[in-house]
């Protein structure tokens, strides 16, 4: 500790000079002035979902790591949802670009609204800032165990749509399965009006409908007892639980379906991630996603998350930015005109 | 099955997991008496400090908090006329008028009892479900939601006091308002004038504050005197007991609210307003002491309050077999779960079973200790209802405004509410009723949803299913039994005059 000092003040006293030759302004503030000026700062974490909810809990582990690395900071989580999280994700976006206002959201949900031409929307992901993504989990299609499709060879033969129950249009779900249905040769029949995925995937145990696109983790018990049936992964590897169910990557038959199914599984790998307002100074925004990097790589902060049993997966701000154009140049040819026709035809 | 039965119950039995469900429960009191605030408020603010606990002290915290909640959202309702939650909604049609005849205690009384006794009906019916729970989860599907719901939406009807027309029209407006917002189906935006605040719907709270509250607060201060128009005279004690033996006494009405509350806990998605609105609706109409709903029927306050604690233990069932919640706070719930350890899903019928007794034992358990805390302190609570008006009035004011603006965080609520407060002034003064216009904001996204998606997936004739016909019969049965019953009585003396 009484080292790591050393070495900052070493490091403060040596580059004094340099400061002298050119003004902060232009070479950008060093980390003990960023930490001199958020100190006694406020920052507000906005969390565009609900309080006790997945990205809820993941906001409030990660807050209290907030102030143990930027010493004297205040932080408060404030949960802004309403119009599907899209007032939070505008309330960030059109923040000032202080680094006072950060937000958690999921970078799968804003790709599809901004593709969807949804209105309200105010946010340019290109402009937006990422400090990181802090977890990814695999998404699965799932099939009802007392319906007749029980294998991803089965939706081919099906010879039918094949019903899928949803809680909305909006949702990232709906727009995924609709998209791989196109290029792997199969049609999807959306079932949407469930009060939540929780209802849909009741609906599916009970073979109301045929299947449901889920987050593996969340219903694991279900695949173990053979309610419901992974029957496709997105993701870059097999889940390690799920070592049976193919990733849609390798279930591509040609290569423009590879690229559809990489593409597709980038953005739920961008998924869960904490992002800032754009125009932030880069001396900050650099600040504020080291700060991510320490808190996600703190020994502590890991074995508190390992207790609350939430995965922790980092990827580095400038990776999910790099992700992300990606995704937008891919997607704005191929992937966006599919999604303006699936939210056309569902009106 | 005993086995497992005995060793939850001597898990939930320590001092440590008591003094937590203790803990929980005053939390609950205080979230769900201030509107506003909601059971899903305390959970989340509960959560944090459950990592790292034994699972059985977590959930004796967390459901003492759930059940407390239920409990605390009546005291408002009671008192000024506004449900600390939606859930209690209801219960302010009787509870309040009951105030005015200054007999607060009475009906708090009669709501902490009811609570109590309907939560262990939940209990009960959720121990017996355990070996078939997944049967009778398999078994309901949309169709039956959506008949449950629109009998609630008959409802309108019961409810409608003097005027069927005002009572159509009532309910009529609280539609329209409950069509405000994405449309569930396609996600288009409906009546929403470009607001994004419009997207998700109006929220009840400010709904609730608007039409109950202000009016209320405005005839009290063109009045005077306070919210009991009799003075305050000698203990409440007797008053207390007396809501007790009115309980027991009116045990019909109160074993058709805990099962009202049972069924619809069992289909997630409806949730405990539904429940609550139900179970009064179906006590107007069978109750022996109908025609004095609203002005202080002590069947009215059974009802309502028995159902949404006696939901519980149904909302408990698909959280514990399949592990998907029953309702947003359950969904909290099973966060917690996995925090502390436990897998919820079909294990917890197998290996799991100690647990979900345990489970099962905490809301017993929490049900009897929060009304008995709820009984102690009748008697200070309903001191406020003889309190002046011009201490009384702004304190109302101010907490629902304030309750108004917590429910979402959104100042808009607050504008919402004040301008709602003059359309249910000049729905009071011109005699139109208020219930049913709640009830439509309640249940006309709901019959919307279900009816869609019936028909998507079991087409126009989706009532014939077997379940649904069962159904339907039961309910024809319930509400046409005490007609033809009381008919006959008619009849039958007709004849020997």
């Amino acid at each position: 500790m009484k080292l790591k000092r050393f070495f900052l003040f070493f490091v403060a006293v040596s580059l004094l000079p340099l400061s002298m030759v050119y003004p902060p302004s232009l070479w950008g503030q060093t980390e003990a002035e960023q930490l001199k000026w958020y100190h006694d700062k406020t920052i507000n974490l906005i969390v565009p979902h609900g309080a006790g909810g997945g990205f809820d809990i993941y906001a409030r582990l990660v807050a209290p790591f907030f102030k143990k690395h930027i010493p004297g900071v205040n932080i408060i989580v404030q949960n802004i949802t309403g119009a599907g999280g899209l007032r939070g994700r505008n309330q960030v976006y059109t923040a000032r670009p202080d680094g006072l206002t950060i937000g958690f959201t999921t970078g799968a949900g804003m790709i599809f609204s901004v593709w969807s031409g949804l209105e309200g929307v105010q946010f340019d992901l290109r402009k937006m800032n990422y400090l990181g993504r802090i977890a990814y989990e695999s998404q699965v299609l799932a099939l009802s165990n007392r319906g007749p499709l029980k294998s991803f060879q089965d939706l081919k033969k099906a010879g039918r749509p094949i019903k899928l129950g949803f809680s909305g249009v909006g949702s990232d779900d709906y727009y995924t399965t609709a998209i791989i249905a196109s290029y792997f040769g199969y049609k999807t029949d959306p079932i949407t009006g469930y009060s939540g995925s929780r209802e849909a995937n009741l609906a599916a145990v009970r073979g109301e409908v045929d299947g449901v696109q889920v987050q593996a983790s969340s219903l694991m018990p279900l695949f173990k007892s053979g309610d419901l049936i992974p029957v496709l992964t997105l993701a870059y590897k097999r889940d390690p639980e799920l070592p049976n169910v193919p990733t849609a990557i390798e279930l591509a038959e040609t290569p423009e379906a590879r690229e559809i199914a990489l593409a597709m599984t980038n953005i739920f790998v961008v998924d869960r991630l904490f992002f800032a307002p754009p125009d932030i100074a880069p001396s900050r925004l650099n600040f504020l996603r080291r700060t991510f990097d320490k808190i996600v790589d703190d020994r502590e902060f890991l074995e508190y998350a390992n207790k609350a049993k939430r995965p922790v997966d980092p990827l580095k701000g400038e990776e999910v930015e790099r992700l992300v154009r990606e995704i937008l140049k891919v997607g704005e040819q191929k992937i966006q005109p599919l999604v303006r026709e699936i939210a056309k035809q569902a009106r | 099955m005993i086995d497992a039965a005995l060793e939850g119950m001597a898990m939930l039995f320590t001092i440590k997991s008591m003094l937590f469900m203790f803990l929980g429960i005053s939390v609950g009191m205080v979230f769900g008496a201030i509107p506003g605030l909601s059971g899903q408020t305390a959970l989340a603010v509960l959560l944090p400090f459950v990592l790292g606990m034994e699972p059985v002290t977590a959930m004796a915290l967390l459901l003492g908090a759930h059940v407390a909640v239920e409990y605390a959202g009546s005291i408002s309702a009671i008192l000024i006329n506004t449900p600390g939650t939606g859930q209690a909604i209801a219960t302010c049609w009787d509870g309040y008028p009951m105030a005015q005849k200054g007999e607060a205690a009475r009906a708090l009384s009669i709501s902490a009892t009811s609570s109590a006794l309907g939560g262990l009906f939940g209990f009960v019916v959720l121990v017996a479900f355990i070996p078939i729970m997944k049967i009778t989860l398999m078994a309901l599907a949309s169709p039956e939601y959506f008949i449950t719901a629109f009998v609630g939406l008959a409802f309108i009807v019961v409810l409608g006091g003097g005027s069927l027309i005002k009572a159509l029209i009532s309910g009529g407006i609280g539609l329209m308002i409950a069509f405000i917002g994405l449309d569930p189906m396609t996600s288009v935006p409906r009546f929403t004038f470009g607001q994004l605040y419009l997207w998700d719907g109006i929220s009840l709270i400010p709904i609730v504050v608007g039409l109950f509250a202000f009016p209320e607060v405005a005839m009290l201060m063109a009045k005077g005197g306070s919210i009991s128009r009799i003075e305050l005279k000698g203990s409440q004690w007797g008053l207390i007991w007396q809501g007790i033996k009115d309980t027991f006494q009116h045990w019909g009405i109160l074993l058709q609210g805990s099962a009202v509350g049972a069924v619809i806990g069992v289909l997630p998605g409806l949730g405990g307003t539904v429940a609550n609105l139900a179970a009064y609706g179906l006590a107007a109409n069978t109750s022996k002491e109908k025609d004095q709903f609203g002005q202080g029927a002590v069947d009215g306050i059974i009802a309502p309050e028995s159902a949404n604690n006696s939901k519980e233990g149904g909302d408990l069932i698909p959280t514990i077999a399949l592990g998907i919640p029953g309702g947003a706070g359950m969904a909290i719930l099973l966060g917690a779960f996995v925090m502390v350890g436990l897998t919820p899903g079909p294990d917890m019928l197998t290996t799991g079973l100690k647990y979900t007794f345990a489970i099962a034992w905490i809301l017993a358990v929490a049900n009897l200790l929060t009304t008995a805390i709820g009984l102690l302190f009748c008697a200070p609570i309903a001191r406020l209802s003889f309190l002046p008006v011009y201490v009384l009035a702004p304190t109302i004011m101010a907490v629902c405004l304030v309750g108004a603006y917590l429910d979402g965080n959104e100042i808009e609520n607050v504008f919402l509410a004040v301008g709602l407060g003059f359309l249910g002034y000049m729905m009071r003064r011109t005699g139109y009723p208020r219930a049913p216009l709640i009830i439509g904001v309640v249940l006309g996204g709901i019959v919307e949803r279900y009816l869609h998606m019936s028909l998507k997936l079991y087409g126009g004739l989706f009532f014939l299913r077997p379940i649904s016909m069962f159904l339907i019969a039961i309910i024809v049965l319930t509400i046409a039994a005490p007609v033809i019953y009381r008919k006959r009585m008619k009849a039958a003396a007709g004849v020997t005059r």
